[in-house]
């Protein structure tokens, strides 16, 4: 039956082999599929069927690449998945076995709800079944993810988990804060962009993961207890972009927000858009809209600020006016007025009196009163004793007439 | 240089700095609260005045060139 080239085992090293085999070919595989036919075990162990269902495959690969963190090592998987959907003739009645602990699988499961496995393959000896052993299970589509976040939103919310009372305020003047994402998605430079224009002079510690598949709340969770092992970050920003449910469903894994509920260091959540909702973001003691306004509520805006002060100057120049007019009008003037018209009368009286005293040295006042002014018309220069000569003519002027005469003789009085 | 000891003189600078900004916006304060309080009088109030604008010009050189420290840390 058999020749020398054809291996000859016995059960238990058949298994052995071909579970090594497997472990070597798959160390660790994403298989995406429907739930059918699942059973727990005291709560502990779960069993299920991973039936097949048409997915696309590329989008699975496109999104898997997305966020890539640094560290990732799990390339084989996509090209498991492009092998897988190359190789099934006819996909319609395949299914896996699969098992999972309670531990392990932070998700709810229901029968046709389309999930997403990370696995390793196996061969069970006790049970002689190949089965799929799974560690981490993600809902995919819309209407699976939606039950999975309303079931475990409502068994945390129980816990007290998302309680208000929990939520601690965002310390106000922030040194040093830690950002965890993708530090080449949109979301993580949209907040550092929004965080330089508003303010400067912090220090931010970022760790770079991915933010959506499978690996994602992991990776997010050993940066969460880096951070609080560190304890220097006063807070801890989780951050990702807009999304489909599927590249947001990372951040409803239970342990992840488990996590986020026990940091000791405040968090903040700024994932997708303002109308996407995820169990990290009711954990977190702040829940920002976006990217951009977790920025905005973590710091004050420096340009907010600068106008504030320009305005208040502005008002200040304002006052320093108005107080100098107040000031003004605010002088008593009377005394100076009263001082101006005192020394104004005096001046007048003086005039007066100057006007007087001219008055009476104006010589048609002398006129008036019957005198006359005599002038030498010969000879203007008069000698000093002031007499005329015998012969000269003479010009008398009196109040209203002018006579010529002649000196006829001259008697001494 | 260590990453962890330029770590730390980045924040000591930019915690100095900052504090700086700080002292200076609160003596700006003082400042524009003297011109409201009892204590004002016309004859100081120009010294003040000019006082008050370099320090805001000051303020706002300073903020406009602070910038942040971005690390990347190690997964590991």
């Amino acid at each position: 039956m058999a020749n020398s080239s054809t291996p000859t085992f016995t059960v238990a090293d058949f298994v052995a082999s071909l579970n090594q085999t497997l472990s070597y070919a798959y160390p660790d595989v994403i298989i995406v599929g429907e739930v059918a036919n699942f059973n727990s075990s005291q709560g502990k162990w779960f069993f299920w069927d991973l039936k097949h269902v048409e997915v696309d495959l590329e989008q699975s690969e496109a999104e898997a690449g997305q966020g890539t963190a640094t560290n990732d090592t799990h390339s084989p998987t996509q090209q498991t998945l492009r092998n897988t959907n190359t190789l099934t003739p006819d996909p319609s009645p395949a299914k896996i076995s699969c098992f999972g602990t309670a531990w392990q699988l932070k998700t709810p499961l229901e029968n046709g709800w389309k999930i997403k496995v990370k696995a390793r393959p196996e061969f069970n000896a006790r049970f002689g079944k190949f089965s799929l052993i799974v560690t981490a299970v993600q809902p995919i589509g819309a209407g699976s993810i939606k039950l999975a976040f309303e079931r475990l939103k409502a068994k945390l919310t129980q816990e007290g988990l998302f309680a208000p009372e929990r939520k601690r305020p965002l310390p106000r003047h922030l040194n040093r804060i830690a950002v965890i994402s993708s530090t080449e998605a949109a979301g993580y430079k949209d907040f550092i962009k929004i965080l330089g224009e508003r303010t400067g002079g912090l220090v931010v510690d970022v760790i770079h993961t991915q933010v959506q598949g499978l690996q994602a709340p992991e990776q997010i969770i050993r940066a969460l207890q880096k951070l609080n092992e560190k304890a220097e970050a006063e807070v801890i920003v989780l951050i990702r972009g807009g999304g489909s449910a599927d590249d947001l469903a990372a951040f409803n894994d239970e342990t992840l927000t488990r996590a986020i509920a026990t940091s000791k260091i405040p968090t903040i959540t700024g994932i997708g858009h303002e109308i996407d909702i995820t169990l990290a973001d009711l954990a977190a003691d702040v829940r920002a809209s976006t990217p951009s306004n977790a920025a905005e509520l973590l710091v004050p805006d420096k340009r907010a600020f600068l106008a504030h002060q320009h305005d208040k100057l502005s008002s200040l120049h304002a006052y320093l006016i108005r107080a100098v007019e107040e000031q003004s009008r605010a002088i008593d003037l009377q005394p100076v007025r009263h001082l101006m018209l005192q020394n104004a009368d005096q001046a007048l009286e003086s005039v007066r009196q100057k006007i007087a005293i001219l008055n009476e040295l104006n010589p048609d006042r002398v006129l008036e009163r019957g005198y006359a002014i005599i002038r030498n018309l010969s000879d203007s220069s008069l000698p000093s004793d002031n007499k005329p000569k015998i012969g000269a003519d003479l010009e008398i002027l009196r109040q209203n007439d002018i006579i010529l005469a002649e000196v006829k003789e001259i008697h001494e009085r | 240089m260590s990453d962890k000891t330029s770590d730390k003189k980045a924040l000591t600078k930019n915690n100095k700095t900052k504090q700086n900004i700080a002292t200076r916006i609160k003596e700006l304060d003082q400042l524009v609260e003297w011109f409201y309080s009892p204590d004002f009088t016309l004859e100081e109030a120009v010294p003040h005045y000019k006082k008050a604008r370099q320090l805001a010009a000051s303020i706002e050189k300073d903020l406009l060139s602070l910038k942040n420290e971005i690390a990347i840390l190690a997964d590991k």
